[in-house]
């Protein structure tokens, strides 16, 4: 990262390398191919073709021209394009789902944490609160009453995620808040808000990040599953969770219909892991 | 002393009967009782005493850094170029903090952020009270300051971060913050407390210095009477969140009023004496909570009279400068 950049400390940056380098190795290959899927598959994903139904992997249409590198679904649409395309949803929720969780847990956390006593009251007592109500439920709330929209999805997967942020900032803030640079920062005349933003943050920083990009895996997991439940982006779109339960019932006909979305997740997910681990690893040293 | 432009005998600073109350489950602590002291352009004062006399308190009430709640200003007056600063607004006292009014910290390890570089460090505090400089030329200046505080290297060093710093190079690096913007007066709670010796040695020599080069006043917190001895022109002994004695630190040294100096001077070895056992105050601090009713140093004093029990005594001037608050300080002098 930006904050170590001289030569006497090199040795510390090997530590955690492999890992951070597998993470982003994976997570950028599978961004990058989803990005792709933006502008171009090798076929429609919506597009039905009931002459090329469950084809398996690695199989040529029925035209003799289509080739299904990783077979064809119930309804003979490219799964190879559906895989690309349903990350579209899947990425793009889980990335902005983890953005919001991160922005309102982290101030919210850094301010409860320096400030204390009325806010620290009223928002704790809210997280209370939130903690006591399953978060299923709070999801399934807020998607009935709004509609399942990527924006929706990703708001209710933050609402039920930020806690975890919060409380883990606000304790780290507690602890860097006795520490005399931020008194020193105030014998120089700065106020509060300056101490919150300009020391503060940036100190708590590190373990939000690492925190956030593990916090990635889990929300691409819950949205996943919330799709395999059918309360996700609603069809014809795919994505990866409704993929998985769409292909359930082909399992014994067409494994690979559900299969490849699984390995997708699976591989995001470890990657993702990867990432943070390895981000842990390379922040623990000051 | 040719860059001594003011008035070496104008008063810079003047607390008048400050009092620092802390408010707590177990009751009403006075940590800061009535104290009153005066810092002049260009002079050093030292404020000693043991722990938890007060010492602290007082200087950071003086930056109106304590926290309320729990501790509360209660009364007197802080008189800081003519101003109170008691009177003005937080956001003036902010302008005021890091400009005019300046401090450095016992712990120099923590006292420095670990993620920014210390160049960004003493840019910002330099950008924060001239907000017409660029980011360049608070650059140029860390740079002085960094070459000013005697940092080895300042064109690389300026890049590092705290943690490449030893704990006497960070010190000079919050000494460099702290004089970034020429301070009238700079605060030194126990600068060298946590540092080694022959560092401290270093940082006090190095302080003397910039003192004389920007004619800055210092306040000096420290238990340490050797570096009064050394460093402070003049010298106020606190005991029980009180001064009971203040002046010229050599007549301090000579001629020590109170039984409490006097205790506190024979405590320290001596090069020029021959000492068995070094000599010591019986007895610990009295509970803030419950302070004795008359002199706070009744209970631990080795001449306490039937009076000093009864009526605190009254802080009078005995020669020239030399105050002292002590019953018997006619009688035992």
């Amino acid at each position: 990262m930006v904050w170590l950049d001289n030569k006497d400390v090199v040795w510390y940056k090997k530590k955690g390398v492999p890992k951070l380098l597998a993470g982003a190795v994976i997570v950028g290959l599978i961004v990058l191919i989803v990005l792709l899927s933006i502008v171009w598959t090798p076929y429609d994903p919506n597009l039905p073709n009931v002459s090329d139904r469950l084809l398996p992997p690695l199989s040529t249409g029925h035209n003799g021209q289509s080739y299904y590198l990783l077979g064809t679904d119930q309804l003979g649409r490219d799964n190879l394009s559906r895989v690309m395309a349903g990350g579209q949803v899947s990425v793009l929720i889980a990335f902005l789902a983890v953005l919001l969780s991160v922005v309102m847990g982290a101030v919210l956390g850094v301010m409860c944490g320096y400030f204390g006593k009325t806010l620290d009251n009223i928002v704790g007592m809210f997280v209370e609160i939130q903690h006591s109500i399953p978060m299923l439920l709070i999801i399934v709330m807020v998607l009935t009453l709004f509609g399942s929209s990527t924006v929706v999805l990703a708001v209710g997967l933050s609402l039920s995620e930020w806690l975890s942020i919060f409380r883990q900032t606000r304790a780290k803030t507690l602890v860097e808040r006795k520490k005399d640079y931020t008194l020193a920062a105030r014998v120089m005349g700065a106020g509060d808000g300056w101490i919150v933003f300009r020391h503060l943050i940036p100190n708590v920083m590190a373990s939000i990040i690492v925190y956030g990009t593990l916090l990635i895996g889990t929300t691409i997991l819950a949205e996943a599953g919330l799709s395999f439940l059918g309360l996700g982006v609603q069809r014809p779109y795919a994505t990866w969770g409704r993929m998985i339960s769409d292909g359930q019932t082909y399992m014994a006909t067409g494994w690979w219909v559900s299969v490849f979305p699984a390995l997708a997740v699976a591989l995001l997910v470890i990657g993702v892991n990867f990432l943070g681990d390895g981000l842990r690893a390379k922040l623990k040293m000051e | 002393m040719k860059e001594n432009h003011c008035d070496k005998n104008k008063e810079l600073l003047k607390v008048n009967g400050l009092r620092t109350h802390f408010f707590t489950d177990a009751g009403e602590i006075k940590a800061v009782n009535g104290v009153s002291f005066s810092v002049r352009n260009g002079e050093t004062l030292g404020i000693v005493g043991e722990s938890g006399c007060g010492k602290s308190v007082t200087v950071r009430s003086i930056m109106r850094l304590v926290k309320t709640p729990p501790a509360k200003i209660m009364g007197g007056e802080i008189l800081f170029e003519n101003h109170d600063l008691l009177k003005i607004s937080e956001k003036e006292m902010q302008d005021i903090r890091g400009k005019r009014i300046s401090m450095i910290f016992q712990e120099p390890m923590t006292a420095l952020n670990p993620v920014f570089t210390v160049g960004y460090q003493i840019a910002e505090v330099i950008l924060r009270h001239n907000k017409k400089l660029s980011r360049a030329q608070a650059n140029e200046q860390a740079l002085e300051m960094l070459r000013m505080v005697e940092i080895p290297d300042p064109e690389r060093r300026i890049h590092n971060y705290p943690h490449q710093f030893s704990g006497g190079m960070r010190q000079r690096v919050v000494i460099a913050i702290a004089l970034a913007c020429s301070p009238k007066l700079l605060i030194a709670d126990e600068p060298t407390t946590a540092l080694d010796v022959t560092i401290q040695a270093q940082i006090l020599d190095l302080m003397r210095k910039l003192k004389e080069e920007q004619g800055t006043s210092i306040l000096m917190i420290t238990h340490d009477l050797g570096i009064v001895a050394e460093m402070c022109d003049r010298v106020a002994v606190m005991y029980g969140g009180e001064i009971v004695e203040q002046g010229n630190v050599k007549e301090i040294y000579k001629s020590p009023l109170h039984p409490y100096t006097r205790g506190l001077l024979r405590s320290l070895p001596r090069i020029d004496q021959e000492t068995e056992r070094l000599y010591t105050i019986e007895g610990a601090v009295p509970n803030p909570k419950d302070l004795p009713k008359g002199c706070k140093f009744s209970t631990r004093c080795a001449q306490c009279a039937e009076k000093c029990k009864e009526s605190p005594p009254e802080y009078k001037e005995m020669t020239s400068g030399h105050f002292v608050a002590c019953h018997l300080a006619n009688e035992v002098s």
